[in-house]
């Protein structure tokens, strides 16, 4: 896996204050890597400050959510015939680090590994609405996919992309696209795992999950999501 | 003997499952989705057919009848038009998303293609 490039999307709206941070943690790794991010229409300077990092951006000419531009993701790496990818917030709160743990662990014929922030006991820096949130959804989706899922919410992944070629069509969600992805990957029989992975306070610029729109986006998927 | 409301009521509910197969039909319901608004436009026709049911569950419907038709109607044209705008939305939002999506991959291809080292830095 490690002579084939590795393509990472990094979906990001208006994110000009961590985006290079993130961008110059993954190019510290060594790896071959192919970064690339894909910009949902950002009103600030998330796209050039990418450029200037050395990624690769596709931008979207109007911001239409976090699950559409992780399509577009999807849909480049199988136009570029990607073995596996690796999807993480431009927000900063991913560790760049982390990264060779996923990777190694979708080595094992895994198709979906999730980094999980909840799985060993650490100090989480995020509102009890949305702590309370993720438990509820991880919960629901662990029966409904009969895998244990802790950190339902988490976006950084490594998807292989023979799974997404099946799963990519059946896609719809906008907003919280990770419960939607889980649930029409393991349809498709999808092998899932978990890896532990560390949760960075926000040092920049501020969240975009207001207490009554993630409660309201979360249920609206939810029930779109499993009807 | 039946009501002419509650002819009224069950056309309307076959009018919207109709709807909702034609939805399925041009794949933009999933058979769960599907299921899920047949099964409450056919609960919708029961309780028109059977009334009475609805006096079971819910004792606070039994007032003047006028009253009770005005109520009726008005849910019934507020459903119609719900579920009209949540289909409208729904397929506008897929088409938007879509084509969003379209451009901006066809304009890194593109890009891509006119200046291969460019893209790659």
């Amino acid at each position: 896996m490690n002579e084939k490039p590795i393509f990472v999307f990094i979906p990001a709206y208006n994110e000009e204050e961590s985006i290079e941070r993130v961008i110059n943690g993954l190019k510290k790794l060594k790896l071959n890597l192919k970064i690339y991010v894909i910009d949902d229409g950002s009103t600030d300077r998330t796209a050039g400050k990418a450029r200037k990092a050395g990624a690769t951006v596709i931008r979207h000419p109007i911001n239409i959510g976090g699950g559409a531009a992780i399509r577009t993701a999807f849909t480049l790496a199988i136009l570029n015939n990607a073995e596996y990818i690796v999807t993480l917030d431009g927000d900063g709160q991913h560790d760049p680090k982390d990264l060779l743990k996923i990777i190694e662990a979708a080595k094992d014929g895994v198709d979906l590994v999730i980094g999980s922030r909840f799985l060993k006991k650490q100090k989480q820096e995020m509102p009890r609405y949305r702590l309370m949130g993720i438990r509820l959804f991880s919960r629901l989706l662990t029966k409904k996919v009969k895998t244990k899922i802790t950190d339902a919410t988490s976006c950084y992944r490594v998807y292989k992309t023979k799974m997404l070629r099946r799963t990519l069509p059946k896609l719809r969600e906008n907003q919280y696209y990770g419960l939607e992805t889980i649930v029409r990957m393991a349809e498709n029989r999808a092998k899932i795992k978990e890896v532990s992975i560390t949760s960075i306070p926000r040092i920049c610029g501020k969240s975009k999950k207001g207490v009554l729109k993630y409660g309201y986006n979360l249920m609206r998927t939810l029930l779109r999501t499993l009807t | 003997m039946i009501k002419g409301i509650q002819v009224l009521g069950i056309l309307v509910s076959i009018y919207l499952m109709a709807k909702t197969v034609v939805q399925y039909k041009k794949r933009n319901y999933s058979p769960k989705r599907t299921a899920f608004w047949l099964s409450l436009w056919v609960v919708m026709a029961i309780l028109f057919a059977f009334p009475s049911l609805t006096l079971l569950a819910l004792p606070i419907l039994t007032t003047q009848d006028a009253m009770l038709t005005v109520v009726v109607v008005g849910l019934m044209v507020t459903f119609i038009l719900i579920y009209q705008t949540y289909q409208q939305v729904t397929s506008l939002e897929r088409k938007l998303t879509e084509l969003v999506q379209n451009i901006a991959i066809d304009n890194h291809l593109k890009k891509a293609m006119s200046d291969p080292e460019k893209e790659d830095e």
